[in-house]
């Protein structure tokens, strides 16, 4: 069993975009960021905890 | 004569729903379907999951078992290896997880080989008693272990459980790469898994699949290694940063391209069953 990837879910403080960062690329510079402004996200959710229904829309940080 | 490379499909999973893709097949005749689209596009084996009427992960061995005769009542010709899960769902029973596998007798079925944290907000349990019971039953059912191993650890207890009988040589593992709470997936880590096998379970076979990000790593890893893969949306639903899967065939074409581009060929079910000393004539 395995169960994809374990996501951290963000919002954008400056500019309100939405987007995820996997825990598989914990290590990246990226991770955590907006991909637009670059400011830091503000955590909205997770995989494990609480899944945003429009999981979808989230933009993907990975490089 | 090229070297065979072993495609596994896991079609479903115990997690995504149609919302996460549309295209995760869920109910037993869209998975007997989708196992046998994958069968015709290159995989031998098919990693089995099921879904209840609300799309939640179940044991349920009447799903098992309409999904199997679906497949055979209405595809005869296919001969894919069937390996079901015994980890389905996390509030399912030691009696459950193995109902099933009793009843049914598939080729394969999983053996996760090891307790550990799920999603950082629940437990992944396999009680030593559990998978001793498991592994003793699965020898006298005629089901091969697939050893899914999550981390360096895990492959030490099947080394374990080989001493003690409770697994039977030669070993086939599954390394799970990437998981949440598992080994991160990277070259650098399948290696390590890989070396930590051979030394402790010579003469084992191994498959690997990489959740997300590592999924073409270890796509590419697996084959270079002399391996074999697991492809499929019970690891991914997306197909590359940004696109969503079109189907599980997607995943299969895509693994036959890679290993032919190598150099291998996909093994046909035929070819996996020798190469996993599975005894079933066609």
């Amino acid at each position: 069993m395995s169960w994809g990837v374990y996501w951290l879910f963000y919002r954008c403080p400056a500019c309100g975009k939405l987007f995820k960062s996997g825990a598989d690329t914990i290590s990246e510079p990226e991770f955590g960021k907006c991909p637009c402004c670059h400011a830091e996200g503000e955590l909205v959710g997770e995989s494990g905890k609480v899944y945003p229904a429009d999981a979808n829309n989230y933009e993907d940080t990975a490089n | 004569m090229a070297k065979k490379t072993i495609i596994t499909v896991a079609t479903t999973g115990a997690w995504p729903k149609k919302k996460d893709n549309p295209h995760v097949p869920m109910t037993p005749a869209e998975i007997s379907e989708d196992v046998y689209e994958c069968w015709k596009a290159g995989a031998a084996m098919a990693h089995l999951h099921m879904r209840d009427d609300e799309g939640n992960g179940t044991m349920s061995a009447d799903k098992f078992r309409e999904t199997a005769e679906l497949l055979h009542k209405n595809h005869p010709d296919c001969d894919i290896i069937l390996n079901m899960t015994t980890s389905g769902d996390l509030n399912a029973t030691d009696e459950s997880r193995q109902a099933h596998l009793k009843e049914l007798r598939p080729e394969m079925g999983s053996f996760d080989c090891g307790s550990m944290n799920w999603l950082h907000s629940s437990l992944f349990i396999n009680h030593p008693k559990f998978l001793e019971q498991l592994g003793q039953n699965m020898q006298e059912w005629g089901v091969k272990p697939e050893i899914e191993a999550f981390d360096p650890g895990m492959i030490a207890n099947a080394a374990y459980y080989l001493k003690k009988g409770v697994l039977k040589a030669p070993l086939h593992f599954q390394f799970c790469m990437g998981c949440a709470n598992g080994i991160p997936g990277s070259l650098k880590n399948l290696i390590f898994m890989k070396e930590t096998m051979e030394g402790l379970c010579p003469g084992s076979t191994w498959s690997c699949f990489g959740v997300g990000h590592s999924a073409m790593e270890m796509l590419y890893g697996a084959v270079a290694l002399g391996g074999h893969i697991r492809v499929g949306m019970e690891d991914n639903v997306m197909y590359a940063k940004g696109q969503l899967a079109t189907s599980n065939v997607q995943f299969v074409e895509r693994a036959v391209r890679v290993i032919r581009e190598y150099g291998n060929e996909p093994a046909t079910p035929a070819e996996a069953r020798e190469i996993l000393g599975l005894n079933k004539v066609i």
